[in-house]
This record gives structure tokens, sequence and C-alpha cells, in this order.
């Protein structure tokens, strides 16, 4: 039987950061730089979704390929986004 | 074979558990194939904001953020509520886990609906999927999500039946983990539509 | 017992040939991707008139290819027949079916495209209405080739003896394939953009899919063709 239960964890972790996000969003956006806002809002959003495959889909226990594969698309993401927005 | 026991034996020797794929192989094909596809469509739509920058924030505007919040949280919830279903059958192949399927179903429900209610309030304030590009976008990304939800609760519905054998099988086990990766996708993918359509933009 | 491999082999070699074919006529016409539905009536036939007889000779080359699926919907069935066995096989018969629809989503534009090029004095405006047609069919009637696509999946993956003809990522590639091929089914909306009928998901997002799709099941459904095991083995009912 397991212990620790993490997937409770990251749910209530997601939840945090999600709830968290809704409250401060609006004035996070306010901010004067706008790098900087854009920035926090992908890391979160990133962030969440690292968790989700990390360990909803058991990526963390997966081949490295598929690890690489998952990390990567995140990744290509989080840049070209950034390069996007900024 | 209870795959938990030897997982935690191994871990508890100090080893390291032997890397594995969820559910079967062949999945993840579709799995990362549709992942790229909303990659693609994601970077061609945060472009197409670049070049119309005054259409797309006004289009943000008038769109109503506590429907995203919600439906995040809802998508969150029902992904953790197979995560515990699958566990569950996982550890324990002859106990009835399929309420958890169940809630995440409901959740679906409640985000199918919000979405419907969402859309209706859009279409008769006159913001349909020809206004402009900011809501061809807008309907086009999450439309082709939806459809993705409705396909995932399907799914959930017939590993709701699967879970509710009084033995789930090795192979019963394998078809949950790859029901359950999926409905994951569908909230990975909400979790980036949420701020990519909803909040990032211009300052 | 009689398998009649050669003509099964035929008909699935029908798949290349289809592909080349309908490859020739588009890049023939200058249709990759396809000409913008945001052209104005004058410009759409300026361009049947300035592309004369390329334009004929690609319609009759994609005929012929779109006519080629037809056998080759014929090898994919044999083989999804051997899967579903001797009692019944409805989703070999859904594949045929649709197949159908997907041929004749090609065989109509390649006649339009004949017809808008056969006199060059036609009033404009007509020529713009049988153009939209010709787009809205090859690029928008998406559906038979969905509902295609999703049989043969489904036959690959829902029963268990499938994967000694069908692989298992056949099957789900079955299902991406049907993915990529939604993006063509909003063309009657927009005049531009990336879902417009020559946009990045409506054309080219599909048609990769569509000939990945059709060499994928090729090399799948040659293997299978070369297969006695499924009977042999029993996975399979004779």
């Amino acid at each position: 039987m397991s212990a620790r239960d993490s997937v409770t964890w990251v749910w209530l972790l997601l939840l945090l950061i999600t709830a968290g996000s809704w409250a401060v969003g609006s004035h996070v956006l306010l901010v004067a730089n706008h790098l900087l806002a854009v920035g926090a809002v992908l890391l979160f959003t990133c962030i969440k979704m690292h968790l989700v495959i990390c360990h909803f889909m058991e990526i963390n226990h997966a081949p490295g390929w598929l690890k690489l594969f998952c990390n990567g698309w995140l990744a290509v993401l989080f840049f070209s986004l950034l390069g996007l927005y900024h | 074979m209870n795959m938990h026991a030897t997982d935690a034996a191994a871990i508890a020797a100090g080893g390291t558990v032997a890397p594995r794929v969820p559910g079967e192989n062949s999945l993840w094909l579709l799995i990362l194939g549709d992942m790229v596809i909303y990659a693609i469509m994601f970077l061609v739509f945060a472009y197409s904001y670049q070049q119309q920058p005054d259409t797309f924030a006004a289009g943000q505007e008038l769109l109503n953020k506590s429907f995203g919040f919600i439906n995040t949280l809802l998508l969150l919830t029902s992904s953790w509520f197979v995560a515990k279903g699958v566990r569950s059958t996982r550890r324990q192949p002859n106990l009835d886990a399929s309420h958890w399927l169940l809630l995440a179903l409901v959740c679906g429900g409640a985000f199918v609906f919000s979405k419907v209610v969402e859309y209706s309030l859009k279409i008769n304030a006159g913001m349909v999927l020809t206004s402009n590009d900011f809501f061809m976008y807008y309907y086009m990304i999450t439309a082709f999500h939806l459809i993705h939800v409705l396909i995932g609760m399907t799914v959930l519905v017939f590993m709701w039946s699967t879970a509710r054998c009084p033995q789930v099988s090795a192979e019963g086990v394998r078809f949950l983990e790859s029901g359950a990766t999926f409905w994951h996708l569908v909230d990975l993918l909400w979790i980036m539509i949420f701020p990519l359509i909803y909040l990032l933009g211009r300052a | 017992m009689q398998r009649n491999i050669t003509a099964q082999l035929i008909c699935a070699h029908a798949a290349l040939a289809m592909a080349v074919l309908m490859g020739v006529a588009l890049l023939l016409a200058g249709w990759v991707p396809p000409p913008s539905p945001a052209m104005n009536a004058l410009d759409t036939a300026q361009m049947y008139t300035a592309g004369g007889n390329k334009i004929r000779f690609a319609a009759l080359l994609m005929m012929l290819g779109a006519t080629l699926f037809w056998p080759f919907a014929v090898a994919i069935s044999t083989q999804m027949k051997r899967i579903e066995g001797t009692m019944a096989q409805p989703l070999a018969c859904v594949q045929i079916a649709c197949a159908t629809g997907t041929v004749m989503a090609i065989i109509i534009p390649s006649a339009l495209w004949l017809v808008c090029a056969f006199r060059p004095e036609r009033s404009p405006e007509i020529v713009q209405a049988l153009n939209d047609l010709s787009w809205m069919f090859f690029i928008g009637a998406v559906p038979p080739a969905l509902i295609q696509v999703l049989a043969v999946g489904w036959c690959a993956l829902s029963r268990s003896g499938a994967a000694e003809l069908f692989p298992r990522w056949y099957g789900f590639f079955c299902l991406w394939t049907a993915t990529g091929f939604v993006g063509g089914e909003t063309v009657g909306f927009f005049h531009t953009g990336p879902f417009a009928w020559n946009g990045i998901f409506a054309f080219w997002m599909a048609a990769v899919f569509f000939f990945g799709w059709i060499l994928v099941t090729w090399w799948v459904v040659m293997h299978a063709i070369r297969s006695p095991a499924a009977e042999t083995s029993g996975a399979v009912s004779l």
C-alpha cells in the first residue's frame, strides 16, 4: 500500500497554482514588464503541464525516449510562445 | 501480478523501478501525434495574434475568463479521479474502483455543459465562428478540444465498465491505463488552451 | 486454399499509382496549395484560361488516380474480412462503402475542372461557382474519408487476433489520421486563413495525412496479404 498518495498532492498543487493565478492573474498582467508577465503565465502553465505529464501520465517512470519527447514538446512550446509574445 | 507491490518492494529494496510505458506502447503514437497537431495549432494561433494584435486583444476582452478557470479546475479534478481509479485497480484488481471513473465522467459532463453555455452566450451576443480571426481560432481550437473531451468521455464509460469487473485482468488494467492516458492528454491540452486563448497577449 | 495473392497485391499496389497520379496532377495544375478561395471571379476564370491543357490533363490524371483507390480499398477490406471472420464483416463493408464517397469526392472535382477549362469564353461568375464546387468536394467532403479511416482503425484495434494482420500501431495510426482530417471540415466557413481550402490545416495537414495514410496502409496491407499466419494460427477464422 502506498503511504504517500502523490497523485493527490499533485492535484492539490495544480489547484493551488490555478486558483492562485486566477486571484493574482489580472494584477500580474498589469506588471510593467510585459515579458515578465508573459513569462510568468507561460512558466506556471508549463509547470502544471509538467506535473500532469510526469505524475498523472506517469512519464517520470517511462523510458528515456518518451521523457525526452514529452519534455521536449513542453520546451518547444514554452520558448516558441515566449518568443512570439514578447 | 500485483504491479504496485513489486514496484514498492523494489523501491524499498533501494533499487529503481524498470521504466515502463503506461498503457500499451502503440497508444503513444496517437498521444504524441495529437500533441504535435495541437502544438502546431497553438503556434499558428500565437503567430496570428502577432499579425493582428488589436483584433485578438479585443476578442480576448470579450471572453469570460471565469469559464476558463472553472473548466481548468473541472478537468484537473477529473484527471485526479481517473488517476485514483487506475491506481486503485492496479493495486487491488478485485476492488471495485469504478466510482472514481463515474466521478470523472461527471466532471467531464460539467465541462461539456459549461462549454455549451459559454458558446450559447457568445453566439447570442453575436460573436460567431466567422466574426473575425480571433473568434475563428477561439471556436476551432476549443471545439476541436471539446471533441476530444467527448471521445474521452466515451472511453471513460468503457473504462468504468471494465473497472466494475469482479477481477480486473492484466489486460483490463492496461486498457484502463491507456484510457487514462488519453484523458490526461485532454486535461493537459486544456491547461495550455486556457491561458493561450483567454489570457496571454498584449499588456 | 485459393487466395489469389497476385490479384490482391495488384489491388494493393494501386495505392502507389494513385498517390503518384494525384500528386502529379496537383503539381501540373499548379495547385499545391489550391487556388485561394479569396480570388475574385475574373481571376478564377483567368486561372482556367491560362491553365488550359495543363489543367485538362491534370483533371484526367486526378480522375484516374481517384479511381485506383477502389481496388486499393478492396485490398484493405479483403484483409479486414480475414480479421472480422466468416459470420459478418460490417467494418470491411463500411470501409468499401465510404471509399466510394472518398473517390467521388475526387472524381467530381476532376470533372468540374474539365468543365471550367472547357469553354474559356464562359462567364467568370459561372466559372467561380464551379470552381468553388470543385474545392468544396475535393477538400471539404471529409466525412467519407473520416469514417473510412475510423472503420479500418477500429477493425485493427477491436479484435484480439487482428494484430497478426494489422499491427496495433497501425490501428492507432488510423485514429491519428482521423484527427488530422478534421481540419478540412470547415472550408465552407472561411475564405482565408488556416481553415480555408488552401490553408495550413484544411489543405497541408490533411494532404500530409491523406498521402501518409495511403503509403502506410499500402505497406501494412502488402504484408498482411503475404501473411498466411492468421488463418493457420487460429487467431482469425477461415
